[in-house]
């Protein structure tokens, strides 16, 4: 089951990876796509591992999710081949892609695992807010 | 965008998928402290990889469909860039140095060893 799961996850990460960095468009040579596609799957998956803490979520599901479609769906290979391509072409374009990678992708992580908190509070401060108003 | 060339990426992501699956895992047995030493030798082999690839295929000498299968869909599904991040804000909660150092050689290796590929 958690092989089923990991394969067809792989697949819809891949598939995704692939339409997106066909269809975006990639102005002034810059690597866009991978650069959407890197910082939302980080978000994504900060959030499920937050959520995955908080509910039961069976194995299969919790593989194939965030091993298969997420772990694939972001790339580490492509990202330092842009970032090596565009070193040669633009020095400071290609230091820029770098730090906003490294930096955006954990701090988006934390996004991601702050975010069922964060929801939480807000809901609950709009519930006690409600009677006064 | 044509139906082969999406069977083609689609095989290799899943092969992707589960080999980085199966070398984590495997890799994870021997894993003392925190670390992640399993994602850190994924992503740096996977841009060798890429890198050799990528290389064959400018010269000419790599057919742009295999290129589909093991650059865009086995190497870009093998590597991962979210769990990367995932690892460095959980070691950034133990130890910040180390969450740097995972984050900063990560990247380092990967782009200066495509970079040596690309240019060697």
């Amino acid at each position: 089951m958690i092989y089923i799961a990991l394969v067809v996850g792989g697949i819809v990460g891949g598939l995704l990876r692939y339409a997106m960095e066909t269809w975006l468009p990639a102005p002034w040579d810059f690597p866009w796509s991978t650069l959407c596609i890197n910082l939302t799957g980080s978000f994504i998956l900060g959030l499920f591992y937050q959520i995955s803490q908080e509910r039961l979520i069976p194995p299969w599901m919790r593989i194939g999710f965030a091993a298969g479609v997420i772990g694939s769906f972001t790339t580490f290979s492509t990202f330092c081949l842009e970032t090596s391509d565009l070193f040669s072409v633009h020095l400071g374009l290609a230091a820029l892609y770098a730090l906003v990678s490294m930096i955006g992708g954990p701090l988006l992580a934390w996004l991601g695992d702050a975010t069922p908190v964060l929801l939480r509070h807000w809901s609950r401060r709009q519930a006690t807010e409600e009677p006064y108003s | 965008m044509s139906g082969a060339t999406l069977w083609l990426v689609a095989l290799g992501a899943a092969l992707g998928a589960v080999a980085r699956y199966e070398a984590g895992r495997w890799m994870g047995r021997w894993q003392s402290g925190a670390f992640p030493w399993n994602t850190w030798f994924i992503n740096v082999s996977g841009c060798v990889l890429l890198g050799v690839l990528y290389v064959r295929l400018q010269q000419g000498q790599l057919n742009p469909h295999l290129w589909l299968l093991l650059g865009t869909g086995f190497c870009g599904a093998f590597t991962t860039f979210s769990t990367m991040s995932v690892e460095t804000l959980q070691l950034i909660r133990r130890n910040p140095w180390a969450a740097l150092a995972y984050l900063l050689s990560s990247i380092v290796c990967g782009v200066v060893l495509i970079w040596l590929i690309l240019w060697m």
